[in-house]
């Protein structure tokens, strides 16, 4: 006899899911311990700082350089993701709007 | 409507992170962007998307291969995910100039930032360390 099928979710887990309440900030963790060298940029001074306070999952940094993103723990907020997505999305609506302009012009 | 970050901060702070977070493959595209972004939080960025390491590099001294011009207000609609391209193209919001070809190579490289947090999550919970970097 087969399985029994009731309206009932299992309880029965993965054995390497990751509790949703503990994602973000396990993925903090993936990616701020094995990200390559960041790219120098944002020697503003303490503007960087300021952004990276607001904005969550992007840590400043451990060197002491205001707005300094080259070293330290650092990591990609669902934000930072959110909107680069959305910047991604835009460019593409972008590429194809300006070639159905120019058809439309020519 | 999701919140989004003024210019400055996209670029300078989150946009790097970003970039580090994709890795080889924002590298590997070849090309360099540079956007110029005029009102509140402007200024001009390029975004070098070149071996050895894709960054951001304030100002305009690299050479792009596109250059947008671009208002604050419609890069904070672009971020936000509220933007229309075609009405920003026909009002004069934005002007492109260079190879539109960058568009789609850059565009997609940043749409596919879904499937990489998946990713990351999954081999977070792995705990396996290359797994955790997106190709």
């Amino acid at each position: 006899m087969g399985p029994k099928i009731t309206g009932e979710r299992s309880t029965k887990t993965a054995p390497d899911a990751a509790p949703a309440a503990v994602d973000d900030r396990v993925e903090r963790a993936a990616i701020t311990s094995d990200a390559p060298e960041a790219p120098a940029i944002a020697n503003h001074s303490g503007e960087g700082q300021v952004a990276a306070d607001r904005w969550t999952g992007i840590a400043s940094g451990d060197s002491g350089h205001r707005g300094d993103l080259g070293s330290g723990s650092q990591g990609v907020s669902q934000a930072v993701q959110q909107q680069s997505m959305n910047l991604g999305s835009g460019l593409l609506a972008l590429h194809q709007a300006a070639n159905e302009l120019a058809a439309s012009r020519a | 409507m999701s919140e989004a970050a003024d210019p400055r901060d996209y670029f300078e702070v989150m946009l790097p992170a970003m970039l580090k977070w994709k890795g080889p493959a924002a590298a590997a595209l070849g090309c360099n962007l540079r956007f110029v972004v005029n009102g509140k939080g402007g200024g001009t960025w390029t975004i070098r998307l070149r071996p050895p390491v894709a960054c951001v590099v304030q100002g305009g001294d690299w050479k792009p291969d596109l250059t947008i011009k671009i208002t604050s207000a419609e890069m904070i609609n672009m971020l936000r995910g509220t933007f229309d391209a075609r009405r920003a193209l026909v009002e004069g919001n934005i002007e492109l100039v260079g190879d539109l070809t960058v568009l789609k190579r850059v565009g997609f490289l940043f749409q596919a930032g879904a499937g990489g947090a998946a990713h990351v999550r999954t081999s977070a919970a792995k705990r396996s360390p290359e797994m955790a970097r997106p190709a």
